[in-house]
């Protein structure tokens, strides 16, 4: 039978934790590697995000025009400029501003 | 035994030693060549390329964005079937088979474009093909949502990116922003290593260029270059142009062209359609110039109820004939402000003549002529403005608007100067930038250039100029149903660029005025170019500012005052004697001297003939808008009056 109180293994011990301190130290890098790698493609995917709002802007203001207005109003609203002398028929009960 | 082991022991400490000796002599005495082989292997240069800002009208709505587009280039090397991927990309990009092929036949070469900024769904379907060789770059386009709105002012951008035309090359420096330049250390693939950096700008991989917020109100600008159009359609006119100003603060709400040219397809317009001719051209304005020959007849001291003879409608001056407009005007005797309403040529030149080529040029000089206003504008003109002494020709030329070159920027500048209470400002189209890095906005105030006009003889000029647009004035159709506006019509010949002097029978047809005339908010000028089936202001150019004016007051949710010149004047008689001076002037009579008729009905007009006992001799039916002899001349010994009604 082996006596292990007759060896030392203070130093053992002390190898063993520099170790694990080394190895710590590398994961902790590995880790801030994979955060770097995930922040890479984040900003990669918010940069397309923000293509796409720009793309979108565009197509808003495309929309949006003066000119697509005014068609827009004509044909699918016959809404037209009031013509000089022009009667607007104005119905209803509400219709009337008390005066 | 144990020398041996000590002697291995030795030459191993030895052999670490000299490593760490080594190690430490590279930490602390650093190898230049060493230190770039490193740099070269764990560090890479990050370009970040800037989005070029937004240009926004004074709503906020969007003029010119940057989006990111594909573009498409070959390596002919790679392309191993040129003849059918041709073919393919021909019928998806339509562009000539032929083109295509010379391009990716080309073995030698490993980069040709096939075509910039083509479409998303172009994009998918070569993607789709999976051909080697072909490939996509992403890069910039610029695009203009509106196609030909303001298409002049905002100009347009190159295939780099780079500004050419209009505020686009102006501001290309504020807008397109700076390429930023980041060191990271990068791994093994390439791959950049963000951890020992805090920068803002790596969060979104982009620099951004500022935005920039114009002057100008689409909706009125999107109008004027509607009427602008029809104008230009129904008199087959050369060309039209027109620009809007705020007159208390500078600001141009619209500049207008017709006809216009589409942005997102610059390149294939004529060159002479990109200009922004409003700031770039200068021409002889007519007799639009002469409100500024009466203010200078104002600033001098001159009484508006001066009386400058007729003439019969001719003037010599220097052995030349200066005639009126029409060889039917024939005024005997006429006011400054019947100079203006009636449009006289040699009324205004006996203006000119009398107040001097060096008092009449520092005067037009003050009102901005002659120089740039400093709109900050590529290829702005200064006009022509030549320094005295003038002949008395020239002096009297420049009366009625010939001999001098102004822009319709300058044009429109002076009147709102006029409409303001006799303050020039300097004319802006930027209202804002809007620099996105930092945060920060950079509003521009309105910049006074210098008082031309007391609030005085602004006031008295402004009443002359809402006479020349009533009921018998030569701007009549520029009047605005329920608005007073004012302003004045001009005519002038078109400059014979080759071969001196003047095109016979080509005009430039134009109109400056302002409204609401008691308290102005817009500032309108038109300009026809070269109308073919009339040619007058008063019947080409005020028409478009009456719509265009109608237009502007009703969108800015002003409402209609419904006061007339009268209202004006009666209101000024409190403030000003000059003014009650011009009340006697068209509404009283005295003894001896023509009663004035102009405004009234037939029946009015004999009640008060038979009051003043004259005789009437009437023309035509409606209101009287003239009478010969004219108000307050000397009253014939016959007393006998010929009354021109309107209709």
């Amino acid at each position: 039978m082996y006596d292990l109180s007759q060896y030392n293994f203070k130093p053992f011990f002390n190898v063993v934790i520099i170790i694990c301190a080394l190895f710590v130290i590398v994961l902790f890098k590995m880790e801030l590697r994979s955060m770097n790698y995930a922040f890479l493609v984040r900003s990669r995917y918010y940069g397309a995000l923000q293509d796409q709002y720009y793309k979108n802007l565009m197509k808003q203001a495309h929309l949006t025009r003066s000119e697509r207005l005014e068609k827009w109003a004509h044909s699918r609203m016959t809404l037209n400029w009031a013509k000089e002398g022009q009667v607007i028929l104005v119905i209803g009960e509400k219709a009337a501003v008390p005066q | 035994m144990k020398s041996r082991i000590i002697f291995v022991c030795l030459v191993l400490c030895f052999f670490y030693g000299s490593f760490v000796i080594r190690g430490a002599w590279l930490q602390f005495f650093p190898d230049q060549r060493l230190i770039s082989a490193k740099k070269k292997n764990f560090e890479t240069v990050i370009k970040l390329k800037p989005r070029r800002g937004i240009i926004y009208d004074r709503h906020g709505r969007e003029l010119a964005i940057t989006v990111a587009a594909q573009s498409l280039f070959a390596d002919p090397f790679l392309i191993k079937n040129p003849k059918s991927t041709a073919r393919k990309l021909s019928r998806l990009l339509k562009v000539p088979y032929s083109q295509i092929y010379k391009k990716i036949s080309n073995k030698n070469r490993r980069f040709v474009w096939l075509k910039r900024h083509i479409g998303e769904k172009q994009s998918k379907i070569v993607h789709s093909w999976g051909i080697k060789g072909l490939a996509f770059l992403e890069e910039p386009k610029r695009v203009y949502p509106n196609g030909s709105l303001l298409a002049q002012t905002l100009g347009f951008v190159g295939h780099e990116g780079r500004g050419l035309e209009g505020i686009e090359l102006s501001y290309d420096k504020i807008l397109s922003g700076e390429e930023k330049r980041v060191l990271v250390r990068k791994d093994a693939m390439g791959r950049p290593l963000f951890s020992d950096i805090n920068t803002k700008n790596l969060i979104t991989l982009r620099a951004n260029g500022a935005d920039i917020y114009l002057t100008i109100d689409s909706d009125l600008q999107f109008f004027f270059e509607k009427e602008l159009k029809k104008v230009v359609q129904e008199y087959s006119a050369q060309s039209a142009l027109g620009v809007i100003m705020e007159p208390q603060t500078g600001k141009i709400l619209a500049m207008a062209h017709s006809p216009s040219f589409n942005l997102n397809k610059p390149f294939g317009a004529d060159p002479h359609l990109r200009r922004n001719r409003s700031v770039t051209d200068a021409f002889e304005p007519g007799s639009t110039l002469k409100p500024f020959i009466i203010a200078t007849a104002l600033k001098k001291d001159i009484p508006p109820t001066t009386r400058y003879d007729g003439m019969g409608g001719q003037l010599s001056v220097e052995g030349h004939i200066i005639k009126e407009a029409e060889s039917t005007h024939q005024f005997e005797e006429m006011t400054l402000r019947e100079i203006l309403s009636y449009s006289s040529n040699v009324g205004a030149a006996q203006v000119a003549l009398g107040i001097g080529d060096s008092f009449l040029h520092q005067s037009l000089k003050d009102f901005g002529f002659g120089s740039k206003l400093g709109l900050s504008f590529p290829g702005e003109s200064s006009g022509i403005l030549h320094k005295p002494p003038w002949k008395q020709l020239q002096v009297a030329t420049i009366g009625f608007g010939h001999a001098v070159s102004v822009t319709p920027l300058q044009m429109v500048t002076a009147y709102a100067a006029i409409a303001n209470g006799g303050v020039l400002r300097q004319p802006s189209l930027v209202e804002a930038v809007y620099y996105k890095e930092q945060g920060r906005k950079e509003v521009f105030d309105s910049k006074v250039l210098n008082r031309v006009l007391t609030p005085d003889q602004a006031k008295t000029l402004t009443v002359m100029l809402i006479s020349a647009v009533a009921a018998g004035g030569t701007g009549s159709k520029a009047q605005v149903k329920g608005f007073l506006s004012a302003g004045k019509t001009g005519t002038a010949q078109v400059v014979d660029s080759k071969e001196g002097g003047y095109v016979k029978g080509q005009y430039i047809s134009s109109f400056a005025g302002f409204i609401p005339a008691h308290d102005p908010k817009f500032v309108i000028y038109v300009v026809v170019y070269q109308p073919q089936k009339k040619f007058y202001g008063s019947t080409v150019a005020a028409p478009v500012f009456s719509k265009v004016a109608e237009y502007a007051v009703r969108q800015s949710g002003l409402s209609p005052v419904l006061i007339s010149e009268k209202n004006i004047l009666q209101e000024k008689t409190k403030q000003n004697h000059k003014a009650r001076k011009i009340q006697r002037d068209i509404s009283s009579s005295e003894e001896g001297k023509t009663p004035n008729f102009i405004g009234l009905s037939l029946r009015k007009a004999y009640q008060k003939a038979r009051k003043e006992k004259v005789q009437l001799k009437v023309k035509g039916s409606g209101l009287v808008i003239r009478t010969i002899p004219s108000p307050l001349s000397p009253l014939p010994q016959s007393r006998k009056i010929q009354l021109i009604l309107s209709d």
